[in-house]
């Protein structure tokens, strides 16, 4: 499935948010979306997908196949969303609710989507739980009783529960350890390839896209600063933006490895 | 059922159960049974003492005390679930409206909240007593919207915060209508809160009929209720305190296990509190 956003403005009010954003996502492609805290790479997510509040402005153009997404039906997202897209959000526990047990949680699109009967959604259930490496049995627990690695593994089965083919990854391990954070990397990377599915991943870590982007975007001030192969991004930055995002990343990465040897010693 | 037990196995929660279950019990046998029909007077046996023909006395017009406190528990009873079930609509309804997608349907909808909740509950009786006239609908009609204009505000914050989740979002996200959404995931955030307040207003009800009737346009003379009983022996109170004290006694006890009651339930059917909960879950 591919996903192609040209020439998007996205504004509150007379405040501009997004200006002449245009990115492609394509069919099985894994892309990353990166810039700084505040820089609008969750609000292009949520413009393109429908999910932005009333007094937010959206123009141009995010066509999912074809599909003109901008100014689309609320019937026609309540349709794409959950079946042929699936998010993962930042912050596990704050993205499931506390008081519905995590299995229930992880149903919903199939029950929104499909008819299929209650034995099979939670056959279904368990087995993504088993995939995305959780037992079973844990379908019945409510979030605060998981971890957070386990909490974002569920947001992950949730997403992925209806086979969508493009997943939306909006900071989803920014809010957990890094060794968390590279055990859910492979995991996602892995089941959407597996599902051949393409990838939208954002995040503000070059050291985490690395990991699972093929092709970055780098989002600054609220326009598209610099795009090409991941590797090239990390390795020769053209804009200020991408080289301060990527002096970051190297300061992270060395001073987390000063400090494992540190603690070594 | 394991909320049931939850309450249970707490000491108030079990004081509260059995208060209420003995209340019900009252409610069905006066149904069938009071030891003196209720429509006889005595009136060679006014304030009687307590004996065993008339173990809680008589009151002023040789009326049984104890049959008419067992009569008017079903009173209570009709009074405090209309009142609850209408509050929590009303409450219910106010909520949905203030988190409206519409800024102007929401501003309306808090406007309304706020200038109907300045009205005190005695001159809502009073208004609708004119078209009413003294009567057990005028008792639950005031207390309804009283309390369930309270109820909305109260609520509201929550349902707030709600609705403005992360996780209602990852609901949309999944393909849930903003409606759907709201449903399944801002109503269960509201029973802690409602359980609270409905459990003071099923109190309060009580209360307020007692007052209302105190008033002459709550509770119609002839029929029996605790409110009733309070206010035809209230006068007396110094010379005959007994046919107080039973009624007093009776509103006090209830009101007090309804509180409880209602502090148990939140904390029941909270899943991080009650971990029974969390094992039925496991059973499903």
């Amino acid at each position: 499935m591919s996903l192609e956003v040209s020439k998007l403005h996205v504004s509150v009010g007379e405040t501009p948010i997004l200006e002449d954003v245009s990115l492609t996502v394509g069919d099985a492609e894994r892309v990353g979306l990166v810039g700084t805290s505040g820089s609008g790479k969750s609000m292009l997510a949520m413009s393109v997908m429908g999910l932005t509040p009333s007094t937010v402005r959206v123009e141009g153009s995010a066509l999912l196949d074809g599909q003109q997404l901008v100014g689309a039906s609320p019937q026609t997202f309540a349709d794409i969303r959950g079946r042929s897209v699936g998010f993962v959000f930042q912050d596990p526990s704050a993205s499931l609710s506390p008081v519905i047990p995590v299995g229930r949680q992880i149903e919903r699109s199939l029950k929104r989507h499909y008819s299929l009967n209650s034995k099979n959604r939670r056959a279904r259930v368990a087995t993504m739980l088993e995939k995305v490496g959780l037992s079973a049995d844990l379908a019945a627990s409510y979030p605060h009783e998981l971890s957070g690695g386990q909490q974002q593994r569920v947001a992950i089965a949730a997403a992925l529960i209806t086979s969508p083919k493009l997943i939306i990854a909006d900071e989803s391990t920014t809010a957990l350890d890094a060794m968390t954070q590279v055990q859910i990397t492979r995991l996602l990377v892995s089941l959407v390839d597996d599902a051949g599915a393409s990838l939208l991943f954002i995040t503000h870590d070059f050291s985490v896209l690395a990991r699972v982007a093929q092709r970055s975007y780098v989002l600054g001030e609220g326009r598209v600063q610099e795009e090409g192969p991941t590797q090239d991004l990390l390795e020769a930055p053209q804009t200020e933006a991408g080289k301060r995002l990527v002096l970051a990343a190297r300061k992270l990465t060395f001073s987390s490895s000063q400090s494992d040897s540190e603690r070594r010693q | 059922m394991s909320i049931l037990r939850y309450i249970w196995h707490r000491g108030e929660g079990r004081f509260s159960l059995i208060v209420l279950g003995c209340w019900l019990i009252v409610c069905a046998l006066s149904l069938v049974w009071t030891p003196q029909p209720l429509g006889q007077s005595d009136g060679y046996n006014t304030w009687a003492s307590p004996s065993l023909a008339h173990p809680m006395g008589t009151d002023g017009t040789g009326r049984d005390m104890l049959s008419w406190l067992m009569a008017g528990s079903g009173t209570e009873l009709q009074i405090v679930v209309a009142t609850c079930v209408l509050a929590a609509l009303i409450g219910v309804v106010f909520v949905s409206f203030s988190l409206a997608r519409s800024g102007l349907v929401s501003e309306i909808a808090t406007v309304i909240t706020d200038t109907l909740l300045s009205i005190p509950i005695v001159l809502i009786a009073l208004i609708l007593a004119v078209p009413l006239g003294a009567s057990i609908l005028v008792v639950i009609l005031s207390c309804a919207i009283s309390y369930g204009l309270n109820l909305a505000r109260i609520a509201k914050p929550q349902a707030s915060l709600a609705a403005t989740s992360r996780y209602v979002e990852a609901a949309r996200a999944a393909g849930s209508s903003r409606w759907k959404a709201l449903r399944t995931h801002v109503l269960p955030n509201l029973i802690p809160v409602f359980s609270v307040q409905l459990s003071i207003c099923a109190g309060t009800a009580i209360l307020a009929e007692a007052g209302l009737t105190y008033l002459g346009i709550g509770v119609p003379a002839g029929t029996a209720s605790w409110g009733s009983s309070l206010s035809s022996s209230a006068s007396f109170i110094s010379i005959f305190p007994l046919t107080v004290v039973w009624p007093g006694a009776l509103i006090t006890v209830v009101v007090v296990a309804l509180n409880l009651f209602g502090d148990c339930l939140r904390k029941a059917v909270d899943p991080v509190v009650n971990a029974q909960l969390r094992a039925s879950e496991v059973r499903r």
